[in-house]
């Protein structure tokens, strides 16, 4: 299986969607380097878990490297971090009054694009204020 | 008007919570003074299909303990994935975790996390569908 969303997937369920994952790209990694193509990000995770994550992952990634011929990177980004500079990838919406649904994008690693709102939303001046 | 709080969000008026790519997954209501549940996922991302049918498992490896005191909680395993809770004969809370069925849908005290998305605080009307995922 070389499906990129599908392998985001299957890692994502062999961690309990704990830590949002995603391939790197543009919108957050710079430079060229070999393997680049073969990145994933992890964000959210304590330094203290990064072994932890290999430790759960292991029998997939075995998996995967013997399917795509070459191993996986993995770039490990901490709550810190993540929040610091990573959090255009996370879309929040909070104290919004929406008269209509919500569409929202379920990325397979859990970092998604921003929810789109069909119909008017409208937010309390103290919010925007 | 019935009002549905899900992770600090208030639904008012919406007949599904949920949809799956158009097709709804999760309602609750209150009826006769008990929540209802009914949820319905065919073929998820981990190839399985559940399906609970106004607090009656239909299909899948789900439990649903019976409705009493205004709760009822559908499990997998021991894994509570739909627990509802009246709160007022107009208010139902409702708490939820879709990760045992692959979908990374869940509440917290403070929130609902749809994917990378986090949603609190909010309040969504006038939809009969408030959420569609996909």
């Amino acid at each position: 299986m070389t499906n990129r969303a599908e392998i985001l997937q299957r890692l994502a369920i062999a961690i309990g969607f704990r830590y949002p994952l995603r391939w790197a790209d543009e919108r957050t990694t710079l430079g060229d380097y070999e393997g680049r193509d073969l990145t994933i990000e992890v964000f959210n995770v304590p330094s203290v878990r990064q072994r932890g994550f290999f430790h759960e992952i292991r029998q997939y990634r075995r998996e995967l490297q013997e399917t795509l011929g070459r191993p996986v990177t993995f770039i490990f980004h901490t709550p810190e971090v993540t929040k610091q500079y990573y959090s255009h990838l996370f879309a929040e919406v909070h104290g919004a009054e929406i008269t209509g649904a919500l569409k929202i994008a379920l990325e397979p690693g859990g970092v998604g694009e921003k929810p789109e709102i069909e119909g008017q939303l409208r937010v309390p001046l103290d919010l925007a204020a | 008007m019935k009002s549905l709080i899900l992770g600090t969000n208030r639904f008012e008026g919406c007949e599904h919570i949920l949809a799956l790519r158009g097709t709804p997954f999760l309602s609750a209501v209150i009826r006769g003074g008990q929540p209802v549940v009914s949820l319905t996922l065919q073929g998820g991302p981990t190839g399985q299909s559940v399906r609970v049918q106004d607090n009656r498992v239909m299909e899948g490896p789900l439990t649903v303990d019976s409705a009493r005191e205004g709760r009822v909680t559908v499990r997998m395993g021991e894994i509570a994935i739909v627990s509802a809770q009246v709160q007022n004969e107009n208010t139902l809370h409702v708490e939820v975790d879709f990760r045992a069925l692959g979908l990374n849908i869940y509440t917290d005290s403070s929130a609902l996390h749809i994917g990378g998305a986090t949603l609190s605080g909010n309040v969504v009307r006038g939809s009969r569908t408030a959420i569609n995922v996909g």
